[in-house]
């Protein structure tokens, strides 16, 4: 299989609008005849199924939750960036490109990313006039901050809650089709397999999470907007319900999954604090610009009182290693050096499992320097917050953190056209894996997941409905829907009737140790292998041993979660594979072979500058991998350095 | 008058309705209050401005022909409310603890359901006189109707004395949230002004109750007499 | 520490419910409630027993898919907290709580403490909206916007649609719900031109789910896990009255 990325030639400025001229249209009278079937109402599926409900397609979109409006991209905290160059300060669509490719560590698609940068500046436009309530100035106009290291001022933002507005915005969107009833929304409802019947993705099958009922969906299009797997690791900042199935699934029918090792640490979340914890709450990277991270020199201090150490017994290490950045690092070498510390004996907080998991984040000196009303001004929704959860007043001592995983760059293998190898078959958002390479800037993720639903897929989709037609005699009687409908039974029964000793859930975390363990923040290759024998032994024991209490009628969400857990540990596997694959270190992807002589990371372009997509041959089988080469010509690849 | 019809029809519109009854009723309160005060001023004063109401029927069945609207309207509208509430919540909660509502908001409809009871007693006391038909019997020097001694025996039985003032304290409750829910139903909310409104809604109910309660208390105590 | 339980259990909206008591040892005081019952589950599960159902997502309080009674107040003891972020530590060992679903006729009871809050998706369907279509938006800065105005509409749109305020309400009324949205969009001038439109259709709405009426007693504001001011009610009652006076309807 060779890789066709799809990308128009010609200068890179007007690659797009090139492309949409040379698409094909639909016929407004025709519009109604196609079904386009959209699953997850995040960024990237609610804009998705409002923009083609308002073009007059059939649209019916599917979620999970019991709302649409509750799709995790409402948990995005920061911001969204944008090429508007309100500040004046030398923001251009170019510098938006070049920074997003160089932040990928040159691992992404450039026509792809230079798109995207097109598109900010509409998607800007879009939600203020939904009415979505960004940061103002005094003169009325739009506020921007400047996030995440970039040195200018890009990032639009709603307080802390700009994922929220925005979600909310897409939202309002897509309860306008609902009413106009071109969209038909089905809540409570999981994708449980993709339909591919003569290469073309021609519907799903789902549950009714309220009723167990499985139904069959024929569409003339699929468009998967299902987000990333973070949860593989199963304690993330990840939603519970954040999974990988629509996604592996698709993988199961033919789609090509890119980079899968691709997944990024955020440096600033609230530690473990035992082995109960569910989840990881994330504290906004704004917090390092006024913080020193710090830990104590000896591990004997590990357990004192931080008030009571003098500045001879702490080590500010970021600030000892990268002078010239010091708490600023980019989000993968903060995360990495946390990890080091602490892997030294020199962690602060909670022991779990053997072992203390957190570096401090001390404000003692930037409330000296600027005063403590200064800091609640700028973080008091933060300490607030993080007051909440662990009882601490960070004003006083100063708070814990530790990495946790947060974004995941690989997804579903995408053309230019945002389709997978499967025909009709599109992959919206974090669930594909185009633009953001191996590591995602801050607040690049509300814009592509907007960028993708808004803007790229309706005209894309609209282009490959035209040239596929109408009027096909498929519905869901026929043999490829009953096949699939029975198969997603038989694994429902077959889960129901296990009936052994273990909860899901302890599955879930065994399989996630593992993965941050060997596939974590840093990964090598004999930790690889052996989680790659481990998580097999896992899941057999999975299979055997799994206990799911009551029945398909109804409510069940132990039957959820199980049916969510069996395929992590599939996929967990496919992730090692490609980190083992890829024996060198780039963005969020640090093999411990691969690294300069200060210990940063090292790419090696020569041997991997490609995409690594894998296709399904089996669950016991080795997948095969298909390379899809990146080529570079308005950007020029360079070490990153941040001494 | 469709439109009139479904704002009727509709949670808000009836709140607006409890509202505007509310606020004209309260506001003849205010002039019966006054009118009541008048007892103070001794027999003359007091049978004299009786008098003058009555010499008046315009402006007294104006008054009446209101009020007969306006109060039953009041509480046609509450009843139905509560109704809704009701329907709203068919099964109860085990446990339930208040956190920020008030003894007068929880307690205002049966507040309400006391004052009405009230009123009827207290139409048939001293307006249409068929708990004491001797009341109509009663005429003073210059032949008026002597509303002066009425008053004065009325209230110099302690039971009835009891009877109105458990009224008017809830009244008291009733107002310091209807006044307040008032502004707030019909969306008078600023938030320069909004601890004005509250206690402008105190303040009221309190100079009514006060108002109401002297003159029974004044009577069995003995500081107005004939 | 340990904990006594009385909990909701409700096989499904037909089947009639009843409280079970469970005692729950080794809480830890840095557990949030959710993962409470995420290990009094784990054992429920690992015995082939049903564990207690419950909505819940985000675990960080801003999807508003979780939510619950805790001895009678909606989200439970602490203030401006959804259950998800409410700890342990707020109680104390040997502490007996009731876990007791939202109550409303328009919040259906569907298994033990998960109730279908679809009717609030409707609400908003009916007009929590500015219909502006992909691709037709002027440029963001064309239109500026009162920064008092600007912030109190992100007062109002921080609503998460937990359904907490229905659920404290005494007469089970989604007015602070139905009035963060219409206000939101009141005040910002896109949401102009369907201003008495989007009031007159969202609280038609709002009534025909069953929801109850506002008797202004402030329940909503004190569990509301944003602090969402009763203000905006007051700003939808006068929101609909100036727009049944002003409209052609």
């Amino acid at each position: 299989m060779t890789l066709d990325g799809k990308c128009p030639s010609g200068p890179i400025e007007t690659a797009w609008d090139r492309h949409r001229f040379n698409m094909k249209l639909v016929n407004p009278a025709n519009r109604r005849k196609y079904n386009v079937l959209v699953v997850g109402t995040g960024l990237a599926g609610a804009a998705c199924a409002a923009t083609m409900g308002e073009l007059g397609f059939n649209v019916h979109a599917f979620c999970y939750q019991d709302s649409a409006r509750r799709a995790h991209s409402i948990a995005a905290q920061g911001g969204i960036n944008a090429a508007k160059n309100y500040q004046n300060d030398g923001d251009s669509i170019h510098r938006l490109f070049y920074d997003t490719v160089k932040g990928g560590d040159y691992r992404s698609r450039e026509r792809n990313v230079h798109r995207l940068a097109e598109i900010s500046v509409n998607i800007i436009d879009q939600a203020v006039a939904q009415g979505v309530p960004f940061a103002r100035e005094y003169g009325g106009l739009l506020d921007n901050r400047s996030f995440g290291g970039a040195q200018v001022a890009r990032t639009f933002y709603a307080r802390g809650q700009t994922g929220q507005q925005l979600l909310l915005g897409a939202y309002s969107a897509l309860s306008r089709q609902v009413q106009a009833g071109t969209v038909k929304l089905h809540t409570r409802t999981e994708m449980l397999d993709l339909v591919v019947i003569d290469g073309r993705a021609r519907g799903i099958i789902t549950r009714n999470l309220a009723t167990g009922e499985l139904e069959s969906w024929v569409g003339d299009a699929v468009v998967l907007a299902t987000g990333g797997y973070g949860n593989v690791f199963f304690l993330s900042t990840n939603a519970m319900g954040c999974n990988v199935t629509a996604t592996y699934k698709a993988y199961k029918k033919g789609a090509l999954f890119a980079n899968p090792c691709y997944t990024q640490i955020h440096p600033t979340c609230i530690p473990v604090s035992g082995g109960y914890q569910s989840k990881l709450t994330l504290m906004s990277e704004s917090l390092r610009n006024d913080g020193r991270v710090w830990v104590p020199k000896s591990a004997a201090d590990a357990t004192r009182d931080p008030n009571s150490l003098s500045e001879d017994q702490r080590d500010y290490y970021l600030e000892r290693r990268y002078p010239s950045f010091g708490n600023l690092v980019p989000r993968d070498v903060a995360s990495r050096n946390a990890k080091n510390v602490c892997d030294e004996g020199r962690g602060v907080g909670h022991e779990v499992d053997g072992q203390r998991r957190a570096v401090y984040l001390d404000f003692r000196d930037a409330i000296k320097r600027v005063g403590k009303s200064t800091i609640e001004a700028r973080y008091g929704n933060l300490f607030h917050m993080y007051t909440k959860i662990t009882g601490e007043n960070p004003y006083e001592t100063p708070m814990r953190i530790y990495p946790a995983i947060h974004y995941t760059m690989g997804g579903l293998w995408v053309d230019y056209n945002l389709m997978s190898n499967i025909e009709g078959l599109f992959v919206l958002g974090e669930a594909n894996f185009s633009d953001h390479g191996a590591n995602r800037l801050g607040a690049s993720a509300l814009m592509q997941g907007l960028a993708d639903g808004y803007f790229v897929a309706p005209p894309t989709i609209s282009d490959y409905l035209a040239r596929v037609g109408w009027g096909s005699q498929i519905n869901a009687e026929h043999e490829a829907f009953k096949v699939a409908k029975g198969e997603a039974n038989d694994r429902i029964q077959k889960l129901l009737n296990i009936k052994g000793k273990r909860a899901v859930d302890s599955f879930h975390r065994e399989l996630g140790n593992v993965m941050w363990d060997k596939c974590g923040m840093s990964r090598t290759k004999e930790g690889l292998e052996e989680a790659l024998k481990r998580i097999p032994q896992i899941r057999a024991e999975f299979w055997e041993n799994v206990n799911v209490p009551g029945d398909n009628k109804g409510v069940n969400q132990s039957l959820e979660r199980a049916g969510r857990v069996a395929d992590f540990l599939e996929f967990g596997e496919l992730m090692c594979l490609d980190a083992l694959e890829r024996a060198e270190s780039c963005g969020g992807h640090f093999r411990e072979e691969s690294q300069t002589e200060d210990g940063e990371a090292l790419r090696d372009d020569d041997n991997y500058c490609h995409t690594a997509a894998w296709e399904f041959k089996g669950v016991d089988t080795t997948p095969t991998l298909h390379k899809e080469a990146l080529n570079f010509e308005y950007v020029k690849l360079t070490q990153r350095s941040y001494k | 008058m469709s439109w009139l019809q479904s704002l009727y029809a509709s949670t808000i519109g009836k709140k607006a309705v409890m509202a505007i009854t509310g606020l004209i009723i309260f506001g003849f309160t205010l002039g019966h209050m006054a009118g009541n005060l008048l007892a103070f001023f001794g027999e003359d004063t007091f049978n004299n401005y009786a008098a003058t109401l009555k010499g008046n029927p315009p402006l007294l069945w104006g008054t009446r022909l209101l009020l007969l609207t306006v109060i039953p309207l009041h509480f046609l509208t509450a009843f139905q409310l509560i109704k809704r509430s009701n329907d709203a919540r068919p099964a109860a909660y085990s446990k339930w603890q208040p956190q920020r509502s008030t003894y007068a908001s929880r307690t205002i409809r049966f507040g309400g359901i006391y004052l009405l009871g009230f009123i009827v007693y207290h139409l048939a006391h001293y307006t249409l006189h068929l708990t004491n038909p001797e009341f109509s019997g009663y005429h003073d020097a210059q032949g008026r109707h002597d509303a002066f001694r009425m008053v004065v025996e009325g209230f110099s039985n302690p039971v009835n004395v009891v009877v109105y003032l458990v009224a008017m304290l809830s009244l008291v409750f009733h107002l310091s949230h209807g006044a307040w829910s008032m502004f707030q139903s019909m969306g008078l909310n600023h938030p320069k002004y909004n601890q004005l409104r509250e206690r402008a809604a105190w303040t009221l109910a309190i100079v009514l109750t006060v108002g109401f309660s002297s003159v029974p208390i004044a009577v069995l105590s003995g500081v107005i007499h004939r | 520490m340990k904990i006594t339980l009385n909990v909701w259990r409700q096989s499904g909206p037909d089947a009639a419910g009843s409280f079970v008591k469970y005692e729950v040892d080794g809480v830890n005081a840095d557990m949030s409630m959710l993962e409470m019952l995420d290990v009094l589950n784990d054992r429920l599960e690992s015995k082939g027993e049903q564990p207690i159902a419950f909505d819940h997502d985000c675990r960080e309080g801003i999807c508003g898919a979780c939510g619950f009674m805790i001895n009678g107040v909606a989200h439970g003891p602490e203030k401006e907290i959804t259950v998800c972020q409410t700890h342990m530590r707020s109680f104390k060992d040997g502490d007996e709580l009731t876990l007791e679903p939202w109550r409303a006729m328009a919040f259906p009871v569907m298994r033990d403490l998960m109730v279908d809050r679809s009717a609030f998706d409707r609400i908003i369907q009916a007009g929590g909206y500015v219909s502006v279509r992909t691709g037709s938006a002027p440029e963001a800065n064309a239109t500026p916007v009162i920064k008092d105005n600007a912030d109190l509409a992100f007062e109002a749109a921080a609503c998460i649609g937990c359904g907490a305020c229905v659920a404290a309400c005494p007469n089970a009324a989604a007015m602070l719900f139905t009035s963060a949205k219409v206000s939101h969009l009141g005040l910002l001038p896109q949401g102009q031109p369907e201003r008495d439109k989007r009031a007159l259709d969202m609280v038609a709405q709002m009534d025909k789910e069953g929801f109850g009426h506002c008797t202004n007693h402030g329940e909503c504001e004190a569990v509301c896990p944003k602090g969402i001011s009763v203000n905006f009610i007051a700003r939808m009652n006068r929101d609909l009255l100036s727009a049944t006076l002003r409209s052609t309807r």
